[in-house]
């Protein structure tokens, strides 16, 4: 049966108690401010909102919302975004992926 | 592109937000609630995209400004206009009265900003203590 805090997504943390986390200063690393440069550039050419990407991230299920790194979330967000806005398929993005794979492996 | 200056529809010639928005795309009516105003933050739990915390839902408080009027982010979500623009408000509560185990002083307040879609008009009500000693500027 759905209840209520199945519509209260894992990202919805307000008020919630949470473990103590690391409140110190990082630098990102340059895959991280790609990411980031890339958000910005899909923004400028109305590719991506930023409610988008919130939606896209907020749907991403417990498991991987708690697993993933702040960028690693935005990269699974964005990259479903594009391919419901039809902008690159899922093929496209497999066989890109396993490309770069085959590059480093 | 901004084609003309127009003040929202409905508007009294105060100055508050909604007159600074230069747009087009004005909101459809003017806003529903006034500095001041006893509200109830709706106990709605959506699928989709919304920006009321959990945590504000079911909130007593009172309307401590309007922000504005914004294209509605649960529409930009899913890649519509979200237009018309939905109007903004900063809603006080009391802390005592959202968190269970607040130890801090009664006066302690929130504000959160809230759309007019997920608040409703509260009741005046005597011995009302949720609202009656919070201080906004009308």
């Amino acid at each position: 049966m759905i209840d209520i805090s199945d519509s209260i997504g894992i990202h919805d943390l307000g008020g919630r108690l949470q473990e103590p986390f690391n409140q110190e200063e990082h630098d990102y690393e340059p895959w991280e401010k790609r990411v980031h440069a890339l958000r910005e550039l899909l923004a400028t050419k109305n590719l991506l909102r930023v409610d988008e990407l919130r939606r896209s991230v907020e749907s991403l299920g417990e498991e991987k919302y708690k697993r993933l790194s702040y960028y690693e979330k935005w990269i699974w967000g964005m990259s479903q975004v594009m391919v419901e806005r039809g902008v690159i398929t899922d093929e496209e993005l497999g066989r890109r992926i396993a490309e770069v794979k085959n590059r480093h492996d | 592109m901004i084609e003309s200056i127009e003040s929202s529809p409905g508007s009294t010639g105060s100055t508050d937000a909604s007159q600074d928005t230069l747009s087009v795309n004005s909101p459809s009516d003017a806003p529903l609630f006034n500095n001041g105003d006893r509200v109830e933050v709706r106990k709605a739990y959506p699928i989709g995209h919304c920006r009321t915390p959990a945590y504000f839902r079911g909130a007593k408080g009172i309307v401590e400004r309007h922000c504005g009027a914004f294209a509605n982010p649960e529409e930009l979500a899913y890649g519509r206009s979200g237009l018309p623009p939905v109007h903004l408000y900063r809603v006080r509560a009391r802390q005592v009265d959202l968190w269970a185990s607040y130890a801090g002083p009664v006066l302690d307040t929130i504000d959160v900003e809230v759309f007019e879609h997920w608040l409703v008009a509260a009741p005046e009500q005597l011995g009302d203590e949720a609202t009656d000693n919070l201080e906004v500027e009308r």
